[in-house]
This record gives C-alpha cells, sequence and structure tokens, in this order.
C-alpha cells in the first residue's frame, strides 16, 4: 500500500483560519469550538421545515378538499360561531408570543417566562374551545359521517388542534429553557424557534378556517 | 490500529471531545444510543431482519405460483392457518403481497438506506462528530419498531394482513379487515420517524460540515443521501395526508374516498403516488451515490463528471414529483394529461442515462480491483440499465395500458427496486462493514454471494417480462384457473426455482456477516485506501468520532491514481494537506 508522505492520518491538522482548505465548509473552525452555533443554526432549519412539512401535510387535505368540494352533492353547514372567539383567542396568544420573544431577547428573563405562561393558558383555551365546537355540533348531530363538509370540519380541525398541542409542549420546553443557564442569545434564539412555530399554526388556523367557510 | 486505547484516549480527553463523554452503561451506550453510529447499526440490523422476513414471504408466495393448486403437508404443519388443507389460502396469499411490499419498501430499503447508511455516512464524511440533533436522532429509530409492531401485528388480527398491496387502493381498502387499519398506522408513524431522520440529514449536513468541507467537495453518498432527506420532506406529508384519510374513513365513517358515499378513489391515488414515486427515488438515489463511491475507491480512478453527478441527482429528485400520474395511466386519465405525464417521466430518462453512462466511464479503463463491494456496484449498473429501459417502455401510455397490473410491471420495479437498490445495499454493507464493526468480512463468500444474488435476480425477474407479455396479471393467486395463461407454468418454475436459489444465497451472507462481526480479521483504519473522512477515523470509530480535532479537508474526494503524483502515491485523501503534492492535486481538487 503506498504511503502518502507527509499527512499521516491520525495526526491532529490544524490550519489558520483562511488557510488551505479554507474556500469552502461553513467556516466552522475544526476541534468544534462553535459547534454550539452550529447546532443553533440547525435548531432553527429544524423548526422550518418541521413547518414545511406539516404545511405540506395540510396542503395534502386541501387538494382533496378542492376536488370534493367541487363535485356535485357538496353541501356546507354553518360553522359554529364559538370559532370565531377560538379565533380572537389564538390570535391574542400569538400577540403575547411575541411579547416573549421580545423580552427574552432584552434579557427580561422573569417577564418572557410570565408573557409564555399567558400564551399557553391561552393556547389550551383554543384547543379547549375547539372541543367545545365539535361537542355542540356533535349535539346538533352533525357528526363526521353526516357530510363531507363536517368530515373536513372534524379532520381539518383536529389534526390542527394536534399541533396546537405540540406548540404547547413546545411552550412549556421555552419556559423550562428560560429557568437554565446560558447566555440571552442563547434564550433568544431558542424562543425565537418557538415563536416561529406558535405564528406559523396561528396562520395556519386562519387559513383552515377560511377554506371550511368557502 | 490500536483503536482500544485511542477510545480512552477520547473518553478522557479534556480538548476537543471534552463534551462527548462516552455514555458508560450498557443501555444508553448500545440500546438507547443517542451516537449516530450505534443507531445507524440499529436501523440496519432491524432492517435485515426485516429483510429476511419479507424474503420469507417472497417463497411463500413463489411456491403458490409455481405449483398452484399443489398442497404442502409439510407447510400445513408448520402454518396450519396460513396453508388449511395443506394449499394455501387465498386470504394469506394476498396478506403476505401486501406486507411483502410494504416491508421490503418501507422497513427494508428505505430504513437501510436512509436510516443505516445515512446515519452511518452523513457525520463521518463531513467531519462532524455526531448528528445535529442526537436526541432526535435515537427517539425516530425508536419510532421504527413501533411502526413494525403494528405492520406486523395486522397479521394476527381477525381476517388477517389486508390484501391490498402496499398501494391501499380504495376501494378496497375500504372494505379491507382491522389489519388495515393497523397498517395505515404503521406507515403514519414511519413517515413520522422518517421526517424526524430527514431533519437530522438535512440539517447536518447544512451546518455540521467540517472546515473546507464545501459544497463542491462532498462526496457523492453525502450529496445523494441529503436530497433524499429533501425529497422525503416533500412526499411523505402527502401519504401521512392520505392515510389520515383513509383512517377517517375507516373508523369515522367519513366518505373521503369511498364511493359508496360519495368519495373519490382515484383521489387516493393522486395521493399515493405523489408520495409513492418520490418514494422510489427514495431508495434509489442513497443506492446510487454508494456506487459512485464504491466504482472510485475500488476502481482507483476519479468519479466521472462529478458536477453531472450532482446535478442529476438535483435533476431526477425535482423530476420525481412530475411524473406520478404515470402509474394512473388506466384509471381513465385524459389522454392530454397523459402526454404530459409521458413527458415528464420520459425525462427522467435523460439524467438516468448520464449517471450510468459515467458510471461506464468511470469503470472504464479503471484498475478496478473486484472485491464484493464493487462486484455489487457494477451489478447494480447492470440492473439499472434492465429496469430503466423496461422503465422507458411503460412510460409510454398506449404500451401501459397492455402492460399496467401485469407481471412486465413487476419485472420492470424489482429490477430497480428489489434488485439495483439491494445491490446499492449489499455494496454499501461490503464496503463500509470494516469502519463499521473494525473487521473485515470474508470477501471469498461474499464474491460467492455475489454471483448466486446476480444470476438469482435475472433468473427470477427477467423472466417476469415475459409473463407480462403473455398477460398473466399481477397479484393473482390461481393464475392456472385461466386457460390462456396455460402456456406459463414453465416459465413459473423457472422463476421460483431461482427465487429459492436467491433466497438460500443469502443465508451465506446472513453467516458471512454475524460471522465477521464477531471473528473477522481486525480492520485497518483504510483498507481500501479510500479518500473519504471516514477513512481517516479509527476503526470503528470512537464516540464523536475524531481523536483529537475533526478533519480538515483540503480537496474532493475521488482524488485516485492523481497524475504527476509522486511515485507509488495512488490517492489522496482528502484530509491531507500535503503542500508537495500541491501541483499534483491541487488545480483539480481546487476546481471541483
Ligand atoms: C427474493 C426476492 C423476491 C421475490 C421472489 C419477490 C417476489 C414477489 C412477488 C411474487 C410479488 C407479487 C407480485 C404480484 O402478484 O403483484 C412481489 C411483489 C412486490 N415486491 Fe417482491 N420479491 C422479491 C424481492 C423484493 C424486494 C427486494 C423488494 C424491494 C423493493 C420487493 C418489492 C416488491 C413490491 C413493492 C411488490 C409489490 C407489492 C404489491 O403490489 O402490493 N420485492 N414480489
Ligand atoms: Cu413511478
Amino acid at each position: 500500500m503506498p504511503v502518502i508522505p507527509g499527512g499521516r492520518a491520525g495526526e491532529p491538522v490544524r490550519i489558520p483560519p483562511g488557510g488551505p482548505g479554507g474556500g469552502g465548509g461553513n467556516g466552522r473552525a475544526p476541534g468544534g469550538g462553535d459547534e454550539e452555533a452550529a447546532r443553533a443554526r440547525a435548531a432553527t432549519m429544524a423548526t422550518w421545515i418541521v413547518v414545511a412539512a406539516v404545511t405540506l401535510m395540510f396542503m395534502g387535505f386541501t387538494s382533496t378538499y378542492v376536488v370534493r368540494s367541487a363535485e356535485p352533492g357538496w353541501a356546507r353547514q354553518d360553522l359554529p360561531s364559538l370559532l370565531w372567539w377560538n379565533t380572537a383567542v389564538l390570535l391574542a396568544s400569538s400577540v403575547i408570543m411575541e411579547v416573549a420573544r421580545r423580552r427574552a431577547a432584552r434579557g427580561a428573563v422573569q417577564g418572557a417566562r410570565r408573557a409564555l405562561a399567558l400564551t399557553l393558558v391561552l393556547g389550551a383555551a383554543f384547543v379547549a374551545g375547539q372541543v367545545t365546537a365539535w361537542l355542540q355540533w356533535l349535539a346538533a348531530g352533525i357528526a363526521a359521517a353526516v357530510s363531507t363538509h363536517a368530515a373536513f370540519f372534524y379532520l381539518l380541525t383536529g389534526t390542527h388542534a394536534v399541533h396546537v398541542a405540540g406548540g404547547m409542549g413546545a411552550l412549556i420546553y421555552g419556559m423550562w429553557r428560560l429557568g437554565r443557564p446560558g447566555t440571552t442569545a442563547q434564550r433568544a434564539a431558542s424562543l425565537a424557534n418557538i415563536a416561529t412555530y406558535w405564528h406559523f399554526v396561528d396562520v395556519l388556523w386562519i387559513y383552515l378556517f377560511a377554506l371550511l367557510l368557502w | 490500529m490500536a483503536h482500544g486505547g485511542t477510545q480512552a484516549a477520547v473518553a478522557g480527553h479534556a480538548t476537543g471531545a471534552a463534551h462527548h463523554h462516552e455514555p458508560q452503561s450498557f443501555w444508553r451506550r448500545y440500546i438507547f444510543s443517542t451516537d449516530h453510529k450505534i443507531i445507524a447499526i440499529q436501523y440496519l440490523l432491524t432492517s435485515l431482519v426485516m429483510a429476511a422476513v419479507g424474503g420469507f414471504l417472497a417463497m411463500l408466495m413463489r411456491v403458490q405460483l409455481g405449483w398452484p393448486g399443489k398442497e404442502w403437508p409439510l407447510l400445513e404443519a408448520i402454518m396450519p392457518n396460513a396453508f388449511k388443507g395443506g394449499q394455501m389460502n387465498p386470504d394469506f396469499y394476498y396478506g403476505a403481497i401486501t406486507m411483502h411490499g410494504t416491508i421490503m419498501v418501507f422497513f427494508f430499503l428505505t430504513t437501510a438506506l436512509s436510516g443505516g447508511f445515512a446515519n452511518f455516512l452523513i457525520p463521518l464524511q463531513i467531519g462532524a462528530r455526531d448528528m445535529a440533533f442526537p436526541v432526535l436522532n435515537m427517539l425516530s429509530f425508536w419510532a421504527f419498531p413501533v411502526s413494525i409492531a403494528f405492520a406486523l401485528a395486522s397479521f394476527f388480527v381477525q381476517g388477517g394482513a389486508p390484501g391490498t398491496g402496499w398501494t391501499a387502493y380504495v376501494p378496497l381498502s375500504d372494505r379491507e379487515t382491522a389489519g388495515q387499519t393497523l397498517w395505515l398506522i404503521s406507515v403514519f408513524i414511519l413517515m413520522l420517524a422518517f421526517l424526524a431522520g430527514g431533519i437530522n440529514y438535512i440539517t447536518t449536513t447544512l451546518n455540521m460540515r467540517t472546515k473546507g468541507m464545501s459544497f463542491s467537495r462532498l462526496p457523492l453518498t453525502v450529496w445523494a443521501l441529503f436530497v433524499t432527506a429533501l425529497v422525503g420532506l416533500f412526499a411523505f406529508p402527502a401519504l401521512m395526508a392520505a392515510s389520515l384519510m383513509l383512517i377517517f374513513d375507516r373508523v369515522g365513517g367519513t366518505h373521503f374516498f369511498d364511493p359508496a358515499g360519495g368519495g373519490d378513489p382515484i383521489l387516493w391515488q393522486h395521493l399515493f403516488w405523489f408520495f409513492g414515486h418520490p418514494e422510489v427515488y427514495i431508495v434509489i438515489l442513497p443506492a446510487m451515490g454508494i456506487v459512485s463511491e464504491v466504482l472510485a475507491a475500488h476502481g482507483r480512478k476519479p468519479v466521472f463528471g462529478y458536477k453531472y453527478m450532482v446535478g442529476s441527482i438535483l435533476t431526477i429528485a425535482g423530476l420525481s414529483f412530475l411524473v406520478w400520474g404515470h402509474h394512473m395511466f388506466s384509471s381513465g386519465m385524459s389522454p392530454t394529461l397523459g402526454s404530459i405525464f409521458m413527458a415528464t417521466t420520459l425525462a427522467i430518462a435523460i439524467p438516468s442515462a448520464i449517471k450510468t453512462f459515467n458510471w461506464l466511464a468511470t469503470i472504464y479503463r479503471s484498475k478496478m480491483r473486484f472485491t464484493a463491494a464493487s462486484l455489487y456496484a457494477i451489478g447494480f449498473v447492470s440492473l439499472f440499465i434492465t429496469g430503466g429501459l423496461t422503465g422507458i417502455i411503460l412510460g409510454n401510455p398506449s404500451v401501459d395500458l397492455y402492460f399496467h397490473d401485469t407481471y412486465f410491471v413487476v419485472g420492470h420495479f424489482h429490477f430497480i427496486m428489489g434488485a439495483a437498490a439491494l445491490f446499492g445495499v449489499f455494496a454499501g454493507i461490503y464496503h463500509w462493514f470494516p469502519k463499521m464493526f473494525g473487521r473485515m468480512m470474508n470477501e471469498r463468500l461474499g464474491k460467492i454471494h455475489f454471483w448466486l444474488t446476480f444470476l438469482g435476480i435475472y433468473g427470477t425477474f427477467f423472466p417476469m417480462h415475459f409473463l407480462g407479455t403473455a398477460g398473466m396479471p399481477r397479484r393473482i393467486y390461481n393464475w392456472d384457473a385461466y386457460q390462456f395463461l396455460g402456456d406459463v407454468a414453465t416459465l413459473n418454475h423457472v422463476i421460483s426455482i431461482s427465487a429459492f436459489v436467491l433466497g438460500a444465497a443469502q443465508l451465506i451472507f446472513a453467516y458471512n456477516l454475524f460471522y465477521s462481526m464477531f471473528r473477522g480479521p481486525k480492520a485497518e483504519r483504510n483498507p481500501w485506501q479510500a479518500n473519504t473522512l471516514e477513512w481517516w477515523a479509527p476503526s470503528p470509530p470512537p464516540h464523536g468520532n475524531w481523536d483529537e480535532a475533526e478533519p480538515v479537508v483540503y480537496r474532493w474526494p475521488y482524488e485516485y491514481s492523481p497524475k504527476d503524483a509522486p511515485e507509488g502515491v495512488d490517492h489522496i485523501p482528502q484530509w491531507v494537506p500535503e503542500p508537495a503534492l500541491a501541483t499534483a492535486g491541487g488545480d483539480r481538487a481546487g476546481s471541483r
């Protein structure tokens, strides 16, 4: 086996930044120096990937909805008016989430935490409200099997509520994370990701509500 | 290499690997591990066990198709329910079809490639210490056995495994027994697990590359696995949406797809194939990456047309979302739409041909070392050409209307998926086994395994094209009931016997694998004299992968037989700075 002179495997190789080989990569220094920063960037990216995947799943539902609603015999029931209140609650939660995010960015840990707690309460109120809306429809005899519109109502709101519940898990994680040692920048970054997701489920709900009304 | 010592060194090292302490307990180390290499091996071994289960079902199917109506007292003794009265029971046959397809596509190929190899190779080849999210990585692995449990449970519920095939077409899947619901839940969990895995592959490739590892220096395996994760990101949600709606139909009394309530079964087909066609690329793209890597390393030749290889991976991935309708030519689509899908389908032939010619150019006048790994890589190219050509035939709606749902299709997709992707997996295992387990596999057994498998595959799947032209339908239990199929009996005997040879050959592999894992000769760091970063790490790599600092990358990964290199140098690994070689490798390395 020909042995290459120099550069023996196993020897740690260090080169100055911008030295040979520096033309590419992500500029991450060897030795894991800013592995933290790389992981933080990865977390932000991961949040957006989750957003993309969830969006795509709802696109799948939407395409079915559009096709089915164009078919003859499509009948639309009036939605429970409670949904308007729920929408308001969810919008409010997004506003509070934004407050939490800004406070965390300023380093106001306690304030950010309180705001997160309030977001969590509003999120729970939204889910409870959706469940109430389902019970109202069921009481009125409109089960999922009654019409395709009803079926979509339960499918879309149910799947969405599960995603809100997931977001509530993220909120709890965020509250725990704020109490952990770390820099303001790290805390702000983690809350920014949670906020991205939370605003996303909010926007998603408005889209779904509009679709169901349409 | 004394890797025993280096492990201790890493565990106790103060710098670099300081926060990568190796977990000590058995459970945290080997069962609930967050180490990408352990997770990779977990995925790989689980997927091989599933391949054995799926292969066993295939053998049973071939027993029936080779000799329909014959009685098998021995099989009745082993499986009294499936062989009541000595003959295979039709429900069991159709359940076996479904589970065979599901297991092979999802639990074997997708898992082995996008679970096993992606986990093992991405961090090692980009010079990272682990995935970006190790805990998520562990969770996505553990969702996988849960998914398997749901799928296999369907065999044991009232009515048995669903008989709808892996495509679960409505309305049949709306009528099927409880097993179908379990199947749908299994698929849903699996998609979730694959998505979680994909998050790691994408973010790790984008963020965790070591210094110098630019995109133009990325090994083709990483390119392929990264793009595969992106394809999954776009494809899996469609099946998740579809399976959720079908679950609603089945348990909630809704009629999204069920025509009895005004539902639209064709919608299921659209959603399924919007996922399903990209899914076949999810298994073939990583295999393509592995083959490029193996051909270069064992052929001692740079990959021909690296940029075109990357470009064609991206093109294939993009086009794979525009062709799903070619599975539905016979579902009554308008001829205009059919022509559009034909055009996009045939367009995929172009990047595929680019890849094929580049492999051939890489093989041509190479100094190929005929190892088990390189034989499998060359075999892949052969199978890919055969399967690709029949794909072009089927891409024409007018021809496909005749061939659809005949054995011609079964022959086609088994060449591509059942065989080519399988060869990719084998090439990868023979090539990376030394790095995974620190020991060598037996080459001689590997070559015997290769030749039996290669001949077995051609003997099993090539004649299926003739069954198809003779008009034999797929998913048929008793083809002998049709008079016009009287002539295919001999072909079916040949196929079944080849299939048994093929199946038996895998026992050699299983023996070689498990024996070598524990008893094989110790492997060096770089037994194939390859260039990619994983070969810089000890065999097997310790927790945290690198003894000291991460490697730094100075060139592209295919510097084999470099021109103007000093006497005796036939390869320059990516981690070698070597200023003296700068003129030899420098300009090429810089430009790629
Ligand atoms: C020992 C090797 C194998 C044999 C003998 C075999 C045999 C068969 C047979 C007889 C069928 C049923 C055809 C029909 O009636 O539609 C089938 C279907 C199928 N096989 Fe294989 N197979 C083998 C390996 C594989 C592998 C490695 C894969 C991996 C992708 C695979 C994927 C499939 C798929 C996706 C189907 C379609 C199932 C469906 O339509 O529901 N097979 N195979
Ligand atoms: Cu296709």
